[in-house]
């Protein structure tokens, strides 16, 4: 019987015995632990008891009758709507720019990338130093210079809801440069001089040929915001801790708080395992949505 | 004739247990001359890592001098997490079966690492002798069905700081004793531009831990003999209300401002430093830092117990860290503890105490020199002299507890909700919470 070969002469045996280390460590490293979360979520144990054992969906029941959860969830759409809107968007912006640059792009490349590689939990305490209340803080200072009255910005729901947008913001458009960057490049000459020959406006250049061309990387950027943002919770953490009382709790942090305040490892398994499910389903979306054609 | 017999018997047996003793001895002795390795598991404050200089080298030398008295033993430290990642990463060591020899370890967490099994009781090596110079409420705290499964090596306090220099400005000399003077002290430093005062709020167990200092002083208590929540009910409930109720009090009268219901401690020090604040709460753990991030403060920095209503006087609370071992070999055993025995020994301790700025557990290093020449440590020495020193209870819902005070505090301080709601909301989380882990 004569077995399958492709092109390159290699068997479909030989292909697995090529791709195993890369599923191995897939499975190992992010499989199993993904399971073995979901596994927890449906036990109850907890860091302060010794013992734990199977309880079903009861944990899941208890997220969804959970009484701050109406207030987390819609915490949680319009901090990750909003950075991710934001993030795309400036990114593409100042990508654009970018891409026009004829001198000096790699070093304004390199300085775009910077808030990139500030490690999150060191942007958080940076943000909340900018914003403290105190006559310290830089953001006071700097108001003060102009005769306004000093505010506490982290106290008021709204304005910390906003300033932990900004900076998650902050630190995630570099990547979407970056990506966009790269996108941009890869975009042939020839279809911006045919359009400018057919008298194409600028923004009738943006909406048919750029914005199309970068579909692929847009793609990939928005599945990586999206996941990123909603699993985020360095910047939150040290931010505002959720606060003032919940108002600027994200799922991630319920979960963090679950997990490394309360110890409730089940309970948090659970919250992260309905993260993973939200992802999911996004991603899928976005595939389907934004189908990129072969 | 059969008395003789016995009394041979009996001397025969002494003689067997002696020299089974003696050999035990000489096994131990022999396997350390052959070189022990030893493996601790610290915070790296607790290491010569340590972030503050003063810190690490006082335990590079610690290391070093213990080094050199026992040169068959061989001390390598491996870093731990700070927080309850640390707890989880022993517990999962011990589930693996790959804990270390021996580890520092947050005295809150000897409950649960004795359940374990593995946390190894300290009474035969520790005697009774050398324990009774630790405060009682250490050793108790960690011991459990009549045996001693750790030893603390500092303790902190949780309280209110204050500039002298800024309380004479206000007209004071000294701070306010009671919940009336605070008020009257609180005008004085409105009118001045200033906050009386600012206490950590946000929804962590810091804001829940000046809250239970107070809790306790006002006569409360959190759980009953066997571990249920009683916070919510009686004179329990009628001190928990007051603590909420003097927090709202507070920023109602402008002695505080709302800002801090997102705050913790060190989000709070910036106004101090300003002066926006004439006092603020804090623990006696970060007197280094301020001292390191203001350096004016030193010599200019007193403290005081929260001022209550009624006379009643706050309860400082024992927090801290522990010794623990975990080895259970007892040549291993026996090294542990000689580096643990060398820790605890006044003159080594107090140099380690004295370097981070904590304060001492065992009671005859506040007569070092550092603890006696320093007014302020004199002034935490006189708290700690009231013996009014409790531990956080060790059951497994006070973390739920914390959590759902700490959670109830924003809403308090805005006005949104009265503190009878606060206690009934705190209530409702903490019981289903006890409910479901009792059917466990």
């Amino acid at each position: 019987m004569a077995r399958a070969r492709s092109a390159n002469g290699l068997s479909r045996h030989q292909y697995l015995f090529f791709i195993m280390p890369a599923i191995l460590v897939v499975l190992g490293f992010t499989a199993y632990p993904a399971l073995y979360g979901i596994w927890i979520s449906l036990t109850n144990l907890h860091f302060a008891y010794p013992d734990s054992r199977f309880v079903g969906l009861d944990n899941y029941v208890r997220f969804f009758t959970w009484p701050a959860l109406p207030q987390v969830a819609t915490n949680t759409v319009i901090f990750v709507t909003s950075v991710v809107a934001l993030q795309l968007s400036l990114g593409l912006m100042i990508a654009l720019l970018l891409n026009k640059l004829v001198f000096g792009r790699r070093l304004m490349r390199s300085i775009a990338i910077l808030p990139w590689v500030i490690p999150a939990v060191i942007i958080g305490l940076m943000f909340q130093q900018l914003f403290s209340g105190s006559k310290l803080g830089i953001m006071n200072t700097v108001i003060a210079m102009f005769g306004f009255e000093t505010r506490s910005w982290l106290s008021n729901p709204s304005e910390s809801m906003a300033i932990m947008i900004a900076s998650v913001v902050w630190r995630g458009v570099p990547l979407s440069i970056i990506l966009q960057l790269g996108g941009l490049q890869t975009i042939r000459r020839e279809l911006y001089e045919a359009a400018s020959i057919d008298g194409a406006s600028r923004w009738q250049v943006l909406r048919y040929i750029t914005i199309p061309s970068l579909k692929p990387i847009l793609l990939i950027n928005l599945i990586m915001a999206t996941s990123g943002t909603l699993n985020h919770v360095d910047i939150p953490l040290a931010l505002t801790g959720g606060g003032p009382g919940r108002a600027t709790e994200v799922l991630s942090l319920s979960l963090y708080n679950q997990g490394f305040q309360v110890l409730d490892a089940a309970y948090a398994s659970t919250i992260a395992t309905v993260i993973l499910i939200i992802n999911l389903i996004l991603t899928v979306a976005y595939l389907r949505v934004l189908r990129v054609p072969r | 004739m059969l008395k003789t017999e016995k009394l041979r018997g009996r001397t025969g047996a002494a003689r067997l247990l002696a020299a089974t003793i003696l050999a035990g001895s000489l096994s131990v002795v022999a396997t350390l001359a052959q070189g022990v390795e030893l493996t601790l598991w610290a915070p790296p404050t607790f290491t010569p890592t340590a972030g503050l200089p003063a810190v690490a080298d006082a335990y590079k030398d610690l290391y070093d001098r213990f080094q050199a008295e026992q040169p068959d033993i061989t001390l390598k430290f491996e870093i731990l997490p700070n927080g309850t990642e640390a707890l989880q990463q022993l517990l999962t060591a011990a589930t693996a079966g790959n804990l270390p020899d021996l580890a520092v370890l947050d005295g809150f967490w000897i409950a649960r690492l004795v359940e374990t099994g593995k946390l190894q009781p300290l009474d035969e090596m520790w005697p009774a002798e050398a324990r009774a110079a630790f405060y009682p409420q250490a050793v108790d705290a960690v011991t459990f069905e009549g045996k001693v499964y750790a030893a603390w090596f500092h303790n902190a306090w949780r309280g209110l700081f204050y500039r002298p220099s800024v309380m004479a400005e206000l007209g004071y000399t000294e701070p306010p004793k009671n919940w009336d003077e605070f008020v009257a002290f609180g005008e004085k430093a409105k009118a001045a531009g200033k906050s009386a005062v600012m206490l950590p709020a946000s929804g962590t167990e810091l804001t829940a831990l000046h809250m239970l200092s107070m809790f306790w002083g006002l006569g409360g208590n959190l759980v009953d003999d066997t571990g249920k929540p009683v916070f919510f009910d009686g004179a329990n409930r009628a001190a928990l209300e007051q603590v909420y109720a003097l927090y709202r009090e507070m920023v109602a009268k402008g002695m505080m401002p709302l800002d801090v219901s997102t705050m913790d401690e060190s989000a709070i020090r910036p106004f101090f430093y300003s002066g926006e604040t004439a006092s603020v709460a804090q623990s006696s753990s970060a007197v280094t830092q301020m001292y390191a991030d203001v350096p004016d403060l030193k010599g200019d920095l007193g403290a005081y117990s929260y001022p209550l209503p009624g006379g009643a006087q706050a309860s400082p609370i024992l927090v801290g860290w522990t010794y623990g071992i975990f080895a259970d070999d007892p040549e291993r055993k026996a090294a542990a503890w000689a580096f643990v025995d060398f820790v605890l020994k006044p003159e080594n301790l107090g140099k380690l105490n004295a370097a981070a700025g904590h304060l001492p557990i065992v009671q005859s290093i506040w007569d070092q020199d550092f603890y006696n020449n320093d007014p302020l440590m004199q002034q935490f020495k006189a708290i700690f002299d009231t013996g009014a020193m409790r531990a956080r209870p060790n059951v497994p819902i006070y973390p739920t507890i914390t959590n759902a005070w700490a959670l109830q505090m924003a809403e308090v301080l805005a006005g949104n909700i009265t503190p009878a709601q606060a206690v009934d909301n705190a209530r409702d989380q903490v019981m289903t919470e006890y409910d479901r882990m009792s059917s466990r």
